[in-house]
């Protein structure tokens, strides 16, 4: 289902997720920043064990460009598992640093998330904000990270060395409906750099991005905007059968419902970061 | 940061997968091949991306009809 799955050594995943509920039970109470995510869901799971329903809080940032679909699955998801959720509105939109989508932008995104997310956790007395990065985070570029330094967050997983390998192989151990889901950035990623983010660019990746799940695909899928062209990146187990004809006639008229005029699928398939490439970002 | 050359690119895939339209945005190449040769291009897709890289591409896509 996902690019990758590399080997992991369950004892040492174990012992990881040992360190972790230590850390988190010194801390005591915790704000997870809450996506509905492999990382996020696996981190609240955890916490709830280590601290307790009633001093752990998850919080969803709702904006356009978290898809309507993992607000969904994200409150689905913190029922299932007793995690105490809350919903907020964050307005990075309005930023015009943010909405001008420089290589920064997830700066400003998370600038914004966490000025929402850090008083909220203050009012309530929860003794740290975090987030789920994971140890596998550093080796891509996220300008998101230093506004999480910025406002003190702490990232748990990342500190107890867990992978990314490890959390999907923890989740699972835990039943945690999210073990094998494929990693789901939000829609400006689908915007190259310097492509204004508009509510109607993103709502457009999204019916589109809707429309090819609808087909039945099910591992990972972007849908990179190109202006009036759609460039779909799709993971390796489902590339070679929808770039058959007829499969990938079903596949351009998904896309021409969504708006586009024009329809492609990328030739190498699903890459994670893949407009940092073609920016020559972090590269 | 060079854009790729898609006149190039062109012509490297006329000896693998005959005509091809290229249209370079930067480093995406966007390949538009008659019909009768998309199959050509999608069976040998390793080498296209090969290709497409060797004449400055990061991305190559093929356009669907």
């Amino acid at each position: 289902m996902t690019q990758d799955a590399p080997l992991v050594d369950p004892a040492l995943a174990t012992e990881k997720e040992g360190r972790l509920i230590a850390q988190l039970r010194q801390r005591g109470s915790i704000l997870v920043g809450f996506s509905g995510g492999v990382d996020s869901v696996y981190l609240a799971a955890v916490a709830v064990e280590a601290v307790g329903a009633a001093n752990t809080l998850a919080v969803i940032g709702r904006s356009p460009s978290y898809p309507a679909v993992q607000w969904e699955a994200a409150r689905s998801v913190a029922l299932q598992m007793s995690v105490p959720l809350l919903e907020v509105d964050t307005h990075e939109l309005d930023d015009p640093r943010y909405a001008a989508n420089p290589a920064n932008r997830c700066f400003y995104c998370k600038t914004e998330l966490w000025s929402v997310l850090v008083p909220i956790a203050a009012g309530r007395g929860l003794a740290v904000v975090a987030d789920g990065s994971n140890a596998d985070d550093w080796s891509d570029y996220r300008p998101g990270a230093q506004a999480a330094r910025d406002h003190g967050v702490w990232s748990p997983l990342s500190e107890a060395g867990l992978t990314k390998a490890e959390i999907r192989h923890r989740s699972a151990v835990r039943g945690l409906p999210t073990a094998n889901q494929p990693a789901s950035p939000c829609l400006s990623s689908r915007l190259p750099y310097h492509v204004a983010v508009t509510p109607e660019r993103l709502a457009q990746v999204e019916r589109a991005e809707a429309a090819l799940r609808a087909l039945g695909i099910t591992g990972d899928l972007r849908v990179r905007h190109h202006g009036d062209l759609a460039r779909v990146e799709l993971g390796r187990a489902e590339l070679e059968s929808w770039l058959e004809p007829a499969a990938s006639s079903r596949l351009a008229a998904a896309l021409r419902s969504a708006g586009y005029a024009r329809a492609s699928i990328d030739l190498r398939g699903f890459r994670s970061g893949s407009l940092n490439v073609l920016e020559g970002v972090g590269a | 940061m060079a854009a790729g050359d898609a006149a190039q690119l062109a012509a490297a895939l006329q000896a693998m997968a005959g005509e091809v339209v290229v249209e370079g945005r930067e480093r995406l190449a966007i390949l538009r091949p008659t019909p009768a040769r998309y199959g050509d291009v999608v069976r040998q897709r390793e080498a296209v991306v090969a290709a497409a890289r060797a004449h400055g591409f990061t991305h190559v896509c093929v356009e669907l009809a």
